[in-house]
């Protein structure tokens, strides 16, 4: 028996296991970092390359394997380009990442590549002209589209062959940046992004996956998707398994967590057990807005007033008019308060997901979530520049996104995976917190002042994506967090608050409550917004065991912890205040940059993490 | 410079540079000969790739029918310039509508007075950026 088995059969019998145990994918030497209690691995599973029409006619060149080069730690130079094709702007991670996954769209991979590529039939085709002349116009042109294009020949079998070039790139870019030493130095999945209803990226756990990437165009529901993954994946291919993650489901025109289609039936048990399987996470955090909640909207929790895109549907972001305030079924907490309605009436919960962050970049750039500097979700406001525009470079209620957090023994594929099946992920808006959660009913109460925390609760609970089987007096939530220790350059601010998010059910309605379980002692923390000088008071660690005093053994509840940063400077005000625009002063508020000056949108924000949620079953 | 010549004359200058405000895809502020152009290449590529469907359709159908009240609106305004200037002379006619010309193709030429959000290469345009 290898060194490997030996320690994966003693880690899972140390670790309660809330998902089914999938032999390795792949042999490869056990990390040198191996940690049976698991470590936090930062990483980004949304990123969008010169594959994908709407980064394309952005104006974005990389390629997936330059994006992947940046997350490990290169520069990248991005839009604009010069007349020689050389990039005038170039970035580069603080930090580099420990995984990442290429995610472009798999809708039009085949046209685009006719576009793009001098050889093939189509390429001289007025549509492709317009592809590479006016992308703006061919944006939404080919998006608009709802029939075949003329390009792809009879029976689409150009488009069919061209299908296969971004497809065939992006699994080999993945395979060539993964780390198969016993360095563990990085990590990527094979993946991409599925366009129809509600957005969802398919992330694959192995080299093994479907010989092309199913698109909406092809297979218009969630439902469809996941029949066509399930044969071409789990029943075809050996060693291929996969997970579905939604996002924006801020922007899903209420389409994310509904448990009926107006023209369809009630979602039974059965599909319920299906999404929950298919779906074990969602992605909350990103340039197009936080999808945890909305200030106002069902909700009386101030904090959730942080990076709310204030429309309900992405289609709004051009039609103006269209633009309608968010209802609170858009959001995440409402999904996992309808989550838990569902498990009453039909005993599934088809909203246990866990948490994640990603940064849905537009520019190839994985993991470039910082405030400072963000160069923006796509194209330097015009993709065919030759300069950079003098303009706030992205919509105001955009930001720079977040990070995906997975808690692994190993930076492997298959440790990955299995932590992102069995949800024991979060999400941060950016920074490299780090945060733990594990609930029980026997977790020590001076278990913040031990040294084994993570063992104890493991032992004795269940960590952040686990559920709570059995009944007692009230359960027992022991939550950690310590701040991002950032670089030398730029050490990461203190944290302010820890706070633990429940829901309940009560008489058939959701109930909501949002308590600070540990605090900085001195909450005063401000920002000066005319430099983005932070006055940071708060905690490098902050550490509760909370006992909930209003458990009701008969009710499904969830909890979930939210971390809470110092304030600091908003992407735009550091925008802003480096283009020298005051808003006292009317002269330097330039054309292009009257947004810096619109109240609506704060100047200050406060970053933060989230846990994936525990779950409590009644006799579950 | 007869009134009929100056009528189209302004008419053709309106459509060329006025500043107009329109909705296709996204809203532009720009001169009509923007519209017409997007709407063409909609209507060629109709010919060439086959019917787009629904969204195709209300793009042109959208393009079309603005496209038809801007023109109809600068022909109405232009028709009312050029009968209110038939009281002068011709030569005093020709000058005005060239100073005028020149003077309104110099501004649209050097000032980027247009939004154009839909472009390519600038989100504010000048004349000789609203085609890109």
């Amino acid at each position: 028996m290898s060194w490997r088995a030996i320690a994966t059969i003693a880690c899972l019998a140390l670790l309660p296991s809330t998902t089914r145990a999938s032999p390795p994918s792949e042999t490869r030497p056990q990390c040198a970092d191996f940690d049976p209690l698991r470590r936090p691995y930062f990483g980004d599973l949304h990123v969008h390359t010169v594959y994908s029409l709407d980064a394309s006619t952005q104006g974005t060149r990389t390629t997936p394997a330059q994006a992947y080069e940046l997350a490990r730690g290169a520069e990248l130079g991005i839009q604009p380009w010069s007349a020689d094709g050389t990039p005038l702007r170039r970035v580069r991670l603080q930090r580099p990442l420990d995984f990442a996954a290429v995610t472009d769209h798999s809708e039009y991979f085949g046209e685009t590549s006719l576009c793009r590529v001098p050889d093939m039939p189509g390429y001289d085709s007025l549509m492709c002209r317009v592809y590479r002349t006016w992308p703006r116009l061919a944006f939404f042109l080919m998006n608009g589209r709802t029939t075949p294009f003329g390009i792809c020949g009879p029976g689409m079998e150009h488009c069919r062959t061209a299908d296969a070039l971004p497809w065939q790139d992006m699994r080999d870019a993945a395979e060539a940046a993964y780390d198969r030493s016993e360095a563990c130095r990085f990590t990527t999945f094979v993946g991409y992004e599925w366009t129809g209803y509600t957005h969802r990226n398919v992330i694959f756990r192995s080299a093994a996956v479907p010989a092309f990437a199913p698109s909406a165009l092809e297979y218009s529901r969630e439902t469809e998707l996941w029949d066509v993954l399930e044969k071409l994946c789990r029943a075809e291919q050996p060693g291929c398994d996969f997970v579905v993650i939604p996002h924006n489901s801020n922007l899903s025109a209420a389409t994310t967590f509904q448990t009926q289609r107006p023209d369809g039936p009630v979602m039974t048990a059965v599909e319920a057990r299906r999404r929950a399987a298919n779906e074990p996470l969602v992605e909350i955090m990103q340039h197009k807005g936080s999808s945890e909640c909305f200030a106002g909207a069902g909700t009386e929790d101030e904090l959730c007033d942080f990076e709310n895109v204030p429309y309900d549907d992405i289609g709004a972001r051009f039609i103006t008019w269209m633009r309608r305030e968010p209802a609170a079924i858009n959001f995440a907490r409402t999904g996992l308060g309808i989550g838990l309605l569902e498990l009453e009436r039909t005993g599934a919960n088809p909203f246990q997901f866990g948490f994640i962050g990603s940064t849905d970049t537009h520019l190839g750039a994985p993991g470039l979530a910082d405030e400072e500097n963000y160069p923006g979700h796509g194209g330097a406001g015009v993709p065919m520049r030759r300069e950079l525009p003098d303009m706030l470079l992205d919509p105001i209620e955009y930001n720079p996104g977040g990070l995906a957090v997975l808690w692994a023994e190993e930076n492997s594929r298959d440790a990955l995976f299995a932590a992102m099946q069995r949800r024991e992920t979060y999400a941060t808006s950016g920074p490299r917190i780090i945060l733990r959660m594990f609930a029980g009913w026997d977790l020590p109460t001076d278990l913040c002042e031990r040294s084994d925390f993570a063992a104890v609760g493991y032992q004795q609970g269940v960590p952040m994506g686990g559920e709570l089987r059995s009944g007692g007096a009230a359960p027992l939530i022991a939550v950690r967090a310590m701040k991002d220790a950032g670089t030398s350059d730029k050490p990461g601010l203190p944290l302010q608050r820890l706070q633990i998010i429940k829901l309940w059910v009560k008489d058939g309605v959701v109930q909501e409550s949002v308590v600070d379980v540990a605090a900085a002692a001195d909450r005063s923390a401000s920002v000066d917004t005319s430099t983005c000088t932070p006055a940071p008071t708060g905690d490098d660690e902050l550490c509760a065991v909370w006992r909930d005093p209003d458990f009701n053994t008969a009710a499904p509840a969830v909890y979930y912890a939210r971390a809470v940063q110092d304030p600091t400077c908003r992407w735009s005000t550091m925008a802003c205040n480096r283009a020298g625009v005051r808003c006292a002063e009317p002269a330097t508020v330039r054309r292009g940059w009257q947004d810096c000056c619109d109240p609506t949108f704060p100047k200050v924000v406060q970053e933060r993490a989230w846990s994936s949620p525990i779950w409590y079953s009644p006799g579950g | 410079m007869s009134p009929r010549w100056t009528k189209w004359t302004l008419w053709g200058l309106a459509m060329l540079t006025a500043p107009l405000p329109y909705m296709l895809g996204g809203l532009e502020i720009a001169p009509p000969v923007r519209l017409a152009f997007f709407t063409a290449v909609i209507s060629a590529l109709q010919v060439s790739e086959g019917p787009g469907g629904w969204i195709w359709h209300t793009f042109f159908a959208l393009g079309t029918v603005q496209l038809v009240a801007w023109a109809s609106a600068n022909y109405f305004v232009a028709s009312f310039a050029a009968r209110a200037s038939a009281r002068f002379h011709h030569q005093t006619r020709l000058i005005a509508v060239l100073l005028l010309c020149v003077a309104v193709l110099a501004i649209a030429l050097t000032v980027p007075i247009y939004e154009t959000p839909m472009s390519s290469e600038a989100e504010y345009s000048r004349l000789s950026q609203v085609l890109f």
